[in-house]
């Protein structure tokens, strides 16, 4: 048997990396059984096309960036919330608080959850010193989903829409002034070309979910179908470490590159609680039952 | 004699092309609003999105029209040298051509229907159910369905030969498919011929990688050679990959992939830069770029042949994509040099070559794709294309004067020369294209605007001159919206088909056999640069480079940063070859354009642009002896102030 798995990401991705080394671990726990080819980089699927393609057994197994079906199920947000969970621990936590519910939501579609693994922390990038929301008032943000635009909205700034494929353009040219995203991101791009200033301010991790196609996996022999869940919760214990060991160095890599790198200061980062407050609630108006299940899970712990 | 259903069929086609036509329309208002939105600082939800479905929209409801025009691209080598065998060759061509459409608009019906029922949604801001825009892709798809059965009738039953008329008058030669009987015979064969190829393919060992690639060539070879129009036929041939070689029903990912290459944001300057050159061609700009170049051009050995190296280059500069520097600047200088006696070859061939600067000069839509691929800052990618794109121009204006130097019979007579004081006067006249350049550049480099906006200023700036020189009526406007409606719906075609085979090539495993098979030679450096450069110039006959690109990257970028080589400098030479991918046979995007505006036959044009092939693959020498030629710039910019 032979699973193809897209994926949108570059083969030296960590991601993919960890993919490979998942699809590797099950290739040898169910003895050749079972092969995963993965098709690197959008090089099968796009990452836009990859959850459907898995819905309707295009391709048996799939990774994709879950907050990105928000409009669909609020639900598949409930790592994007910010300033909700704001470390690796506490995302792993809120994964973990998620599983219930969010196998159940997935199910409905055809989809068996395997394994999430965690981006570094969303940062803030400015091109100038900044220290409360305040300071923020009129900034060009670049948003570029419901939730980005919200945060400009509740800081102050002016949410601007620019696609992924415009981004180094719009920082070059001052079209955007601001904005918020991982520290590897800002590596790929060499943000520091356009931007003085990064926030550490984690808020939130996005992660990249891998899933299986249900009609797929009920295919496989019961051993098969062990040997896939046990290389999946091999993964994500993996795949949460390395993000963590990398942060670190997309970090320093920004500062070394002459950003001025810090954690937010005492009235930023109040004030940031404040906006997250105020979108956690909203995101449990959306939701209902299934996100004060995740919430309740997330905090009884 | 024209029947009732015969007009209502050619309405239907009309209605059709001018649904895209207003799909065109809506793509600059909403690109323009977007735009404008953020200068206000207004968030427009979504608009890049709303821009994707109108492009589609355009897109699809322009295949039916486009092709009632004859304006959808085949290789007419054999089909014009088939002579009395015209009827067989054709009922042929249409019943495979059907065959893939019938099997593209089944699924095309079926894709907004599946969204309706998963309840899929627009991951962008406007959230929108997809199965709204996608009717237009189950209309679209259909609508060429009916056309193309249409014709088979009409070759099966009537006098005509479909929508393709012979160059050559048959007149007075005997049609051997004349009787019924003959005709019945021929079409009974064509759907054997097809039934056999569908059962044969799916024998196949799927690991049988060099088999793979043989019937993938054979399969391509012969649909496009027998004359199947080149989307169709690339959809055949990847529907044909997708049975043999992997256990799936292709159909339903056919869908997915088409759909979105179709509905994509950054394709969306496409059209906007094609309807500009249409609008350009029809106002007096051609002929004012011509006198205010002429005099110094003319100048040079090889006279006003330059001027389709430096409207390239010029034009390259504001697009970023070759096809589209090649429309607006073939529009101009194809009519002019042709007036002015030039030799045919010359025209098509400079043309064909100095187009592909569209894609090495900033922006380029392939450095984006490359540069998100390998992680390099598109920025300096940009800043490297430069000056190699200025050195390749400055070689094909060489081959211009090396080609009067040798050939002086074949220059027409000189333009007659004029003082130096008039000629500065004569520049006037460029004022206007210049002031064009500028702005849609300025808007780019200002920030007012993102590479794709810049598209929609062109067009805007393109309707202010020509409504200033008095040459914009209504007609012509009509006339130049059509017109580019039509172009766009002839290259979406072949994306979709591109789309459609890059996706049976990845589950096929193709691309990445071929590459591990290099990769498995641990070569040096300058022998991987040499394979490589092998390597690509056989993929670039099938496929289209941004395609070639994202299909190998994956496994072409760890043997290069394995062996030392720069990612900026790999990305440069990467256009360079992807390139010359544009000029090949038999799949060639420049090619295609070239035949869709002067209908010359494909291996014609092919042959023109050889020479311009051979002075690519001399680039690629130049880029391995003088990397720095690629490098130094983004280098240099670094070191300035504000970098580290
Ligand atoms: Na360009
Ligand atoms: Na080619």
């Amino acid at each position: 048997e032979t699973w193809n798995m897209p994926t949108a990401y570059p083969a030296d991705n960590y991601h993919t990396e960890n993919a490979q080394m998942f699809a590797d671990d099950v290739a040898s726990c169910s003895n050749g059984d079972l092969e995963i080819v993965i098709h690197a980089g959008g090089s099968l699927f796009k990452g836009d096309e990859i959850k459907r393609a898995v819905q309707l057994g295009e391709a048996e197994i799939g990774e994709r960036l879950l907050s990105a079906h928000a409009n669909e199920n609020p639900i598949f947000a409930y790592d994007s919330v910010p300033f909700l969970a704001t470390s690796f621990e506490a995302s792993d936590k809120l994964r973990d608080a998620a599983v219930p519910t969010l196998s159940k939501v997935m199910a409905e579609q055809n989809l068996m959850l395997l394994y999430s693994v965690p981006w570094p922390a969303q940062g803030m990038y400015f091109d100038k010193e900044i220290n409360s929301v305040a300071d923020m008032a009129g900034i060009k943000f670049r948003a570029y989903n419901a939730t980005t635009a919200r945060v400009a909205e509740l800081s102050g700034m002016v949410p601007t829409q620019i696609e992924a494929a415009d981004l180094k353009q719009a920082l070059a040219t001052g079209v955007v002034a601001a904005m918020i995203s991982s520290g590897s991101t800002g590596v790929d791009e060499s943000v520091w070309e356009d931007m003085s200033h990064f926030y550490d301010v984690k808020a939130w991790l996005p992660r990249n979910t891998i899933f299986a196609n249900i009609d797929a996996f009920n295919a496989l022999s019961p051993e098969v179908q062990k040997c896939v869940t046990e290389s999946a919760d091999a993964a994500k214990v993996r795949g949460s470490a390395k993000a963590a060991e990398l942060a670190g160095g997309f970090v320093a890599k920004l500062a070394e590159n002459g950003m001025t790198v810090s954690g937010p200061g005492e009235q930023l980062a109040a004030d940031l609680t404040g906006i997250g407050d105020t979108m956690t609630a909203e995101w449990l108006d959306s939701t209902g039952d299934d996100g004060e299940a995740i919430i309740d899970a997330y905090k009884a712990e | 004699m024209t029947t009732l259903p015969r007009r209502l069929l050619d309405a239907i086609y009309k209605t059709a092309g001018f649904g895209a036509a207003l799909a065109l329309v809506a793509i600059l208002v909403l690109v323009t609003l977007q735009m404008v939105a953020r200068w206000m600082g207004i968030l427009f939800p979504g608009g890049a999105n709303y821009a994707g479905y109108a492009m589609a929209t355009a897109s699809f409801l322009g295949l039916a029209y486009t092709f009632s025009h004859n304006e959808h691209i085949r290789v007419g080598i054999f089909v014009e040298r088939s002579g009395v065998w015209r009827r067989g060759l054709e009922i042929w061509c249409y019943t495979v051509g059907s065959a893939v459409a019938l099997y593209f608009a089944w699924h095309a019906i079926q894709t907004p229907l599946l969204s309706y029922k998963i309840n899929d949604i627009s991951q962008g801001q406007d959230g929108t159910p997809l199965w709204i825009p996608q009717i237009a892709m189950a209309v679209g798809a259909t609508l060429l369905a009916v056309a193309l059965l249409d014709n088979l009738v009409q070759v099966l039953l009537g006098s005509g030969l479909g929508v393709d008329k012979p160059l050559v008058s048959l007149e007075g030669l005997r049609d051997r498919l004349a009787s019924p009987k003959a005709r019945a015979a021929m079409f009974a064969l064509a759907l054997l011929a097809l039934y056999a190829a569908v059962n044969a393919m799916t024998g196949f060992d799927r690991d049988a990688t060099g088999l793979k690639i043989g019937v993938f060539l054979f399969v391509m070879f012969f649909l496009l050679g027998t004359g199947i129009w080149v989307g169709l036929a690339l959809m055949g041939v990847a529907y044909m990959g997708m049975i043999g070689f992997t256990p799936r029903n292709p159909g339903s990912s056919m869908a997915i992939t088409v759909w979105s290459s179709a509905s994509s944001w950054t394709l969306t300057s496409l059209p906007l830069f094609i309807w500009m050159g249409e609008i350009l061609y029809r106002t007096k700009l051609s002929e004012d770029m011509f006198k205010g170049l002429a005099p110094w051009l003319s100048r040079l050995p090889g006279g006003l042949l330059h001027t389709n190296v430096v409207g390239c280059t010029v034009f390259a500069a504001v697009s970023g994509s070759s096809a589209a520097t090649l429309m607006t600047v073939g529009k101009m200088s194809i009519p002019e040099l042709r007036k002015r006696g030039y030799p045919e070859f010359m025209i098509i061939g400079t043309l064909a070559g100095a187009a592909t600067l569209g894609l090495m000069i900033p922006p380029s839509l392939t450095l984006i794709v490359y540069g998100v691929s390998v992680q390099q800052s598109i920025t300096a990618l940009f800043m490297a294309g430069v000056l190699p794109g200025l050195v390749l121009a400055a070689m094909f204006m060489g081959y211009i004067a090396l080609w009067s130097v040798l050939r002086p019979q074949d220059a027409p007579e000189p333009e007659p020369r004029i003082g130096f004081v008039a000629a500065v006067r004569n520049s006037v006249l460029l004022l206007p294209v210049i002031a064009l350049i500028l702005t849609v550049i300025g808007s780019m480099y200002a920030g007012i605007a993102t590479a794709t906006e810049a598209a929609a200023f062109g067009v805007i700036g393109a309707l202010l001159l020509a409504l200033l020189q008095g040459s914009l009526s209504f007609a012509t406007l009509l006339e130049s919206l059509l017109g580019a409606t039509r172009t766009s719906a002839m290259i979406a075609l072949i994306l979709m088909g591109a789309a459609f085979l890059t996706l049976s090539m990845g589950f096929t495993g193709v691309p990445r056999a071929l590459a591990g098979v290099i990769a498995s030679y641990n070569l040096s450096p300058f022998a991987l640069i040499a394979a490589l450069t092998v390597f690509y110039i056989i993929i670039g006959m099938f496929l289209d480079g941004i395609s070639a690109v994202v299909l190998t990257m994956a496994i072409i970028e760890p043997m290069i940063t394995a062996a030392g080589i720069d990612l900026i400098w790999f990305g440069i030479f990467i256009v360079v070859v992807v390139e010359m991918a544009q000029i090949t046979p038999p799949v060639g995007f420049n090619l295609f354009v070239l035949q869709g505006m002067t209908k010359h036959d494909m291996s014609y044009i092919a042959r023109t642009a050889l020479p311009m092939f051979g002075i690519m693959l001399l680039m690629v020498i130049i880029l391995v002896v003088f990397p720095g030629l690629a490098t130094w710039l983004p280098e240099a910019l670094k070191q300035g102030p504000g970098g580290s």
